[in-house]
């Protein structure tokens, strides 16, 4: 199956007898911890939305989490849709690039939104046997450098 | 300047609003607000207006239960990990 997806500033296309939505654009990606209280490191990435699988990218040097609690899960807010739901249970699996870590200098740390969510949170494989997510001391903490990207359903 | 609302939609059972600003350059930005989230004093009020209409009581509680649902399936699937997989040498 191939087809047009407009030209920039589309909104939909066809694929094949599909009409299909596109939709490109910004967010706003702000960590908090799980009390809600914001970190004033907010930076503006990009979204492109084919159908109901949305690509988020978003990057930041230097992050600023140090009026967060650090025992607390840290979370970035603000994707442009909500996840679906995912067969699995964890969520939806990005990559990530990151320098200046917390203590969790070892470990393969991903990106994932959990289900119904719209924030990412950073998971790692604990010693390989269980998913453990990433505080705000831990991880990304104050100071470290990352650049993430994440393709997810949404629901519509 | 601000960006300028376009549209609220509401997404998902638990009644997300799915917001779509216009920026300064003309391009959209987005933003999604759920029902334990607090509004910011200076949202706007057409979003207070909406989150007022669509977050009752009855939503809230089926959010937090199924946020309670997510947390125990997690939580098991852990403890299921640690004990089912061996350890290191065996």
């Amino acid at each position: 199956m191939s087809g047009i997806i407009g030209g920039a500033g589309s909104r939909s296309g066809i694929i094949g007898e599909t009409e299909i939505d596109y939709e490109e654009g910004e967010w706003t990606c702000t960590p908090k911890d799980a009390s809600g209280t914001a970190s004033s490191s907010t930076q503006t990435g990009k979204y492109t939305k084919i159908g109901r699988q949305v690509t988020v990218d978003c990057g930041k040097s230097n992050l600023s989490t140090s009026n967060l609690s650090g025992s607390s899960q840290l979370r970035f807010y603000g994707l442009p849709y909500p996840a679906d739901a995912i067969a699995g249970g964890h969520g939806y699996v990005g990559t990530m690039a990151a320098s200046w870590l917390g203590s969790m200098t070892d470990y393969n740390i991903v990106p994932i939104i959990p289900a119904s969510q719209s924030y990412f949170i950073l998971a790692y494989s604990w010693n390989g046997t269980y998913w453990e997510y990433g505080n705000c001391d831990k991880t990304v903490h104050n100071g470290s450098d990352y650049q993430i990207s994440i393709t997810y359903n949404t629901t519509s | 300047m601000a960006n300028t609302l376009e549209k609220i939609e509401v997404a998902t059972d638990f009644k997300h609003l799915q917001i779509r600003e216009i920026t300064d350059s003309g391009g959209y930005h987005r933003r999604v607000l759920t029902c334990d989230q607090t509004l910011a004093d200076d949202e706007l009020q057409e979003v207070k207006d909406k989150a007022e209409l669509e977050w009752t009581d009855e939503v809230k509680t089926a959010w937090s239960t199924y946020l309670a649902e997510q947390q125990a399936e997690s939580q098991k699937a852990k403890d299921e990990s640690v004990k089912e997989k061996p350890k290191e040498g065996e």
